[in-house]
């Protein structure tokens, strides 16, 4: 029998700073909490600031993945909520990259009460186009290809095939890969967490976040456009929209002085 | 002989500004190949793909910005006149400048498809044989093993966060006597019938198997005394319109134990659960069989 897990271990939890006010930095599709590196800096002094990987990603216990559980954004909003349970933490700042958004979305309005307020960076509730009345910014194919793409990358790692026809598990090949780059492709955790995050379509739970919001867009995105911000900000009841000038889809690591000094407002 | 020029260079080079990803400068060979015209003003986005530039967002950029380069990546690049192009890229970054150096890889790119196909085959036959592996041989219920796995797994939750599972052993009344006054091709039915029952009754989270000849086990999710008892009269009201031959409806008794907080202790809780199940069903079976008795601690053999 396995011992109940730690969900401090399992999600590879790390805390940073102090303060009264905590606030957790939910990572988002791709890489792992060191996306944060480089805001930290700018929050630790002021804050007790919460770091972690979601399972399958990172530094994570890849031995509690649960391919049914991270199929879909609620089961990572599961790990967001049992950290904070195992913490005992209540009235936290959540701010969460990309996807994280809408993950923090379901773990707010499942547990309204852990949460005080809601940090949304570069989010987007859909990436697919529906058109007329919704451009998310991609086709089903364009997403059909990325998940091609991510397996056709992970070839060009060593030991591809060898787990599988060996029977052993992929951890030694995981451990390797994870020494030379921070962004697991594995596509056994990365490609379920490609198709939950990218076939999402959480448009219709915009409206049931009671949280005061702070949407962080970044005014050239190629991942979500600035008119996916004002379509959130006018469907979320409290929420405000910060359009950056800056480009790219991750702005915590290109502009972390703007980012960290918009967020400080917003909390205080 | 002539001098080597740079047109010469069967291949893309690329220098694109890490923050705006405008193009800054390429050679002649990729003007050519992505079908732009001077002076360039297109950005990445404009020459791969929509999935290459996610790809881009969530692996590379991220990457390059970490370690500086990124090599042997895989993109979509979209050639003169639209078609969509298999290429390798080894990328590196110097004072915010990005050097590309991409090559068409369509053949590599058949390769890995050929890969992907092979393993998503291997994985769907490993798949397939994982079920087999799993079924009892002649009823559609789980064989021992795999129910040993599968209540193991409800354990490891149950002690993350306690629920009650409830373990019932049932075994067929008079099996032995169906089996020789009917054959054991009957017999067989009689098994076979009472598995598919069993089945409909139970939920999709609660683990049921043979267990032995003509015994099966039921591990019920979340499940204390009460939820025992409508659940077993539900159950041998159902048994009984399975009927024999001889026109007489079959009967089984049924052994259980409730697996509480402090049997989370034991070395191996399945035996120590199945041990108390056992005795109760035994008990049953001494005291005319056709009912469920559950193993309590203070009580001793409560009969549902």
């Amino acid at each position: 029998m396995q011992p109940s897990h730690n969900v401090e271990a399992r999600n590879n939890v790390t805390i940073h700073g102090s303060g009264d006010k905590v606030i957790m930095l939910a990572h988002g599709f791709g890489c792992d909490q060191k996306m944060w590196r480089h805001l930290l800096p700018y929050l630790d002094k002021q804050y007790k600031v919460i770091l972690f990987d979601y399972v399958g990603c990172g530094y994570s216990d890849y031995s509690a993945y649960n391919k049914q559980r991270y199929s879909i954004l609620k089961g990572y909003a599961q790990d967001v909520l049992d950290i904070c349970e195992e913490l005992s933490l209540e009235d936290i700042i959540f701010v969460g990259h990309s996807v994280s958004s809408m993950i923090g979305m379901h773990a707010a309005i499942q547990s309204p009460h852990i949460f005080s307020k809601l940090v949304m960076i570069c989010p987007s509730p859909c990436f697919l186009n529906f058109p007329p009345e919704y451009e998310g910014g991609f086709d089903k194919e364009d997403l059909e290809e990325l998940i091609n793409l991510m397996d056709k990358n992970y070839v060009g790692w060593a030991n591809y095939l060898a787990p599988l026809v060996m029977g052993q598990d992929s951890d030694a090949a995981l451990t390797q890969e994870l020494e030379t780059s921070f962004c697991s492709t594995d596509p056994k955790f990365a490609k379920p967490f490609a198709k939950a995050t990218f076939f999402a379509d959480d448009r219709a739970m915009l409206s049931k976040l009671t949280l005061p919001t702070l949407i962080v867009q970044s005014k050239h995105d190629n991942l979500a456009s600035t008119a996916v911000g004002e379509y959130m900000n006018q469907i979320i009841p409290s929420s405000q929209l910060k359009v950056v000038d800056a480009h790219g889809h991750c702005l915590h690591m290109t502009n972390p002085a703007i980012v960290s000094s918009i967020v400080r407002e917003f909390v205080s | 002989m002539n001098e080597w020029v740079g047109e010469d260079f069967p291949c893309l080079l690329i220098k694109s500004d890490i923050e705006t990803t405008k193009i800054i400068w390429l050679n002649p060979f990729a003007y050519d190949y992505l079908g732009l015209k001077k002076p360039v003003e297109a950005k990445i986005a404009k020459i791969v793909s929509k999935a290459s530039l996610i790809f881009y967002e969530s692996y590379i950029k991220p990457i390059i910005f970490a370690n500086g380069k990124y090599l042997e990546v895989q993109i979509t690049l979209i050639s003169e006149g639209g078609k969509r192009v298999p290429a390798v890229a080894n990328l590196t970054l110097s004072d915010n400048i990005v050097y590309w150096a991409i090559y068409v890889a369509e053949e590599r790119d058949k390769l890995y498809q050929e890969l992907l196909e092979a393993r998503d085959l291997l994985e769907k036959k490993t798949e397939e044989l994982t079920a087999v592996s799993r079924k009892d041989s002649l009823t559609p219920l789980l064989n021992r093993r795999a129910a040993k796995d599968d209540i193991n797994v409800l354990i490891t939750q149950s002690s993350r966060a306690f629920f009650p599972l409830s373990f019932l052993l049932l075994d067929i009344d008079f099996f032995k006597d169906i089996n020789d006054t009917f054959g054991h091709d009957e017999g067989d039915k009689v098994l076979v019938a009472l598995s598919k029952l069993l089945l409909e009754q139970v939920r999709e989270t609660d683990v049921v198997a043979r267990w032995g000849g003509e015994e099966f086990l039921i591990v019920l999710y979340n499940a204390n005394i009460e939820s025992i008892k409508s659940f077993s009269d539900r159950l041998h009201n159902a048994i009984e319109t399975i009927v024999l031959p001889n026109g007489n409806p079959l009967t089984v008794s049924i052994g259980g134990a409730v697996l509480e907080q402090d049997g989370l202790k034991e070395s191996d809780v399945i035996a120590a659960q199945l041990l108390k199940a056992d005795k109760a069903l035994y008990s049953a079976k001494d005291n005319q069989r056709a009912h469920t008795r559950i193993f309590d601690k203070e009580k001793g053999f409560i009969r549902l």
